[in-house]
């Protein structure tokens, strides 16, 4: 903590800034020399609530709270570090959620990781929301058969989540639990196979349904607090965090700084009570011929000349997850191409959807199988 | 809604007075800034502006319910609107889905009107104990009432015995002509007196591609985007809140295909951010000297291909006909080729079916 902060760089209310201005403190070196928060309001004709605010906020280790993360007011500053040790051990118990196609469990590192943000890009109809329904089920999946017997939240921006579908994805999981409970002759995987049905999977799933940009930020603010009303939620999927976001904005810059805040906040939310946050995005077109800039000129050129799918939201928007997978098509086939994260290797994979869910890609071909 | 006004969320007055006087009257207002803006704006604690927020949050945000009790609920008003086509039907879980946007796309004269006319028929008739009926908007005028009856005597002579019930299904289809994109999206946004008043039970839009392509020239492609995603979210929006089924028709380009001016193909028009839109997308080609009728995109349902014609009583599948295995090709939807092997030419065979001469 940098004890010449300047005051006009913390987060307070401008009448407060004023009258400690006034009073003449100009940097927190200043705030950490005051005796307490009652000499402080004399000094500066605050209220004492006022005063605290301001010490916890400027000189923290004179209103008595050592070190780590803050109860009260303003942004937390945390004094101690954590050691380079204590991460890797959080690391290697983190728990994963599996998709159900080994390849791209593979590429993840054994499934989505939980505690941090993972986002799937691709064009419509390649399967973001049947993997998002599939996670939403494969977080139920009990400890027994090394899952993380875990609630979900579904936030459905677009109206694509289809309920029959899930109820098929959940018959599904529930027929191979208990198959592989009788292949493994498994007790306890039995009576956990058995008391994991349809209705019981259904109930796992929260769903919400936002129909504009702003119930999606409302949500979004709502969720610490659901979150802790359910702490037995340990995913949750917002399709698409695109959809809202890219009609009715005439001010690009407000889009980026709500883009960001919503980033904020969901990368809090998956780091403080490590649940994995899963964002389908959508793609857009860009224009122009290669090397060249987007936006169609005067000319009426044609459009589809050498036009780039990329991931939507921008530029600014790439910084927010932590892991991007893309779901593309290759000759017939779904793939996943997992093309940026801190630690996993960038890898592509091969998935398919079948009438069970997301599952692996069989040999001689992905193609959906017909309903009989 | 981001349109909720705060006075009346039932914030403390002195909070409330404040809003106001700061011009922050909507929900949207609120939101549309950062929290460090607001903490500027309100010259209020960081804290206290989060919590304010959380309030205001919690009163726009609608109820989350979970799988389970959206299942129990489905009982009471159904999830789908049957096309009268079996295994159309089977492969979509019952038809097309409420409270999402379902497009119909293909070359002209394949029958995608003749798809939302028959729709509209079934509307009607799937609700007619409790007064179902249908808005329909129609770009390209292309309705056509004396169609409309035709199908629904033909299709369903037990239900409209009589000319008085078909001139009482007549009554219950709303036509509209709006002229151009801004026109259609003023009609979407003031729809909703309509939809309670009547109890609307499928809004159509036939089509989404005419008026878009016509008032925005090649160059201005961002300002149609910018049209048809909020054209897009107003119709989402109403299959929502109304739990109602949204058809929409839309037109094929050409697409030119990589290195290359020759060897195009066909694809449906208006580009990725209606693409990703749709929730279901129907597309009608022709190959091998059939009509068929596929499912390209759909939360539900796998891709699978259904031969029809069009007959004087709506589209009637071809069961015994296979679809060509290329028709079944998984791949892109975006650029997604759509066969048209018989470029569409009325034959004689046609115009009687259609009864019109």
């Amino acid at each position: 903590m940098d004890p010449r902060l300047d005051i006009a760089g913390l987060p307070l209310s401008p009448s407060v800034r004023h009258k400690l201005q006034c009073a003449g403190f100009r940097t927190t070196a200043e705030l950490a020399g005051v005796a307490g928060p009652v000499e402080l309001a004399t000094e500066a004709q605050l209220t004492h609530e006022e005063a605290l605010l301001v010490l916890k906020l400027a000189a923290p280790h004179s209103v008595g709270q050592a070190g780590g993360r803050q109860a009260g007011g303003g942004a937390p500053t945390s004094t101690a570090a954590v050691s380079a040790r204590q991460i890797l051990e959080r690391e290697e118990s983190a728990t994963r959620i599996i998709t159900f196609a080994e390849e791209l469990d593979a590429v993840l590192g054994r499934g989505v990781e939980t505690g941090a943000i993972t986002e799937f890009c691709g064009v419509p109809g390649v399967g973001k929301t049947q993997l998002g329904m599939q996670l939403a089920l494969d977080v139920q999946i009990p400890r027994a058969f090394g899952g993380v017997e875990g609630q979900a939240v579904y936030i459905d921006t677009e109206g694509s989540f289809m309920l029959e579908r899930l109820c098929q994805m959940a018959d599904a999981l529930v027929a191979h639990l208990a198959r592989v409970a009788a292949l493994k002759g498994d007790a306890a995987k039995a009576g956990a196979a058995a008391a994991l049905t349809r209705d019981a999977l259904l109930a796992g799933v929260h769903y919400f349904r936002v129909r504009d940009h702003i119930e999606q930020l409302a949500a979004v603010e709502l969720l610490p607090n659901f979150l802790a009303a359910h702490p037995a939620v340990r995913l949750v999927v917002v399709d698409s965090v695109t959809f809202h976001f890219r009609q009715e904005y005439a001010d690009m810059a407000a889009r980026t700084r709500q883009l960001a805040q919503m980033a904020q906040q969901l990368m809090a939310l998956a780091g403080e009570r490590d649940v994995a946050v899963v964002l389908m995005n959508q793609v857009t077109t860009k224009l122009g011929d290669r090397g060249g800039a987007a936006s169609a000129g005067g000319e009426a050129a044609p459009s589809d000349v050498a036009a780039r799918l990329m991931p939507a939201l921008g530029d600014s928007w790439a910084h927010a997850a932590t892991h991007r997978v893309i779901l593309h098509w290759q000759e017939g086939r779904r793939r996943a191409f997992l093309y940026k994260s801190p630690t996993q290797p960038a890898r592509g994979a091969e998935y398919a959807v079948t009438r069970e869910g997301v599952r692996g890609a069989r040999r001689g071909g992905s193609k959906r199988s017909r309903p009989a | 809604m981001a349109t909720r006004q705060l006075a009346r969320m039932g914030l403390p007055p002195e909070l409330a007075a404040r809003l106001a006087a700061r011009n922050l009257v909507t929900a949207r207002d609120l939101f549309a800034r950062t929290l460090l803006d607001l903490v500027e704006l309100l010259d209020l604690p960081y804290e206290t502006v989060r919590a304010i927020l959380r309030d205001v949050a919690a009163r726009i945000v609608p109820q989350p319910q979970s799988a389970l009790e959206l299942l129990r609920a489905a009982a009471a008003q159904p999830l789908h609107l049957c096309t009268s086509l079996p295994p159309l039907d089977d492969a979509l879980f019952g038809g097309l889905p409420a409270g999402s946007v379902t497009e119909v796309v293909g070359p002209a004269g394949l029958g995608k009107t003749q798809l939302c006319l028959q729709l509209s028929v079934l509307a009607c008739l799937e609700r007619q104990a409790s007064g179902g009926s249908v808005v329909y908007l129609d770009t390209e005028k292309k309705f056509s009432s004396r169609r409309m009856a035709q199908i629904a005597r033909e299709r369903f002579p037990d239900a409209f015995p009589s000319e008085e019930a078909v001139a009482a299904l007549m009554g219950r289809v709303l036509v509209y002509n709006p002229t151009s994109s801004q026109a259609l999206l003023s009609t979407l946004q003031s729809l909703e007196p309509t939809i309670i008043d009547h109890r609307v039970r499928l809004l159509v839009l036939d089509s989404a591609a005419s008026l878009a392509r016509a008032d925005f020239a090649p160059g201005s492609l961002p300002d149609r985007q910018r049209m048809l995603g909020q054209q897009a979210g107003r119709l989402k929006y109403l299959a929502e809140a109304f739990r109602i089924p949204v058809l929409v028709t839309n037109q094929v380009t050409t697409h030119l295909g990589e290195g290359g001016s020759s060897g195009g193909h066909l694809t449906a028009a208006l580009g990725t951010l209606w693409a990703h839109a749709v929730n279901t997308r129907l597309v009608l080609e022709s190959a091998a000297g059939n009509r068929f009728v596929r499912i390209a995109k759909s939360p539900a349902a796998p891709n699978a291909a259904f031969a029809y014609r069009v007959t004087g009583a709506g589209l009637e599948l071809l069961p015994e006909v296979e679809p060509p295995p290329q028709l079944l090709q998984p791949g892109s939807v975006v650029h997604g080729t759509i066969a048209n092997d018989v470029p569409y030419e009325q034959d004689a065979a046609a115009a009687v079916a259609f009864n019109l001469l």
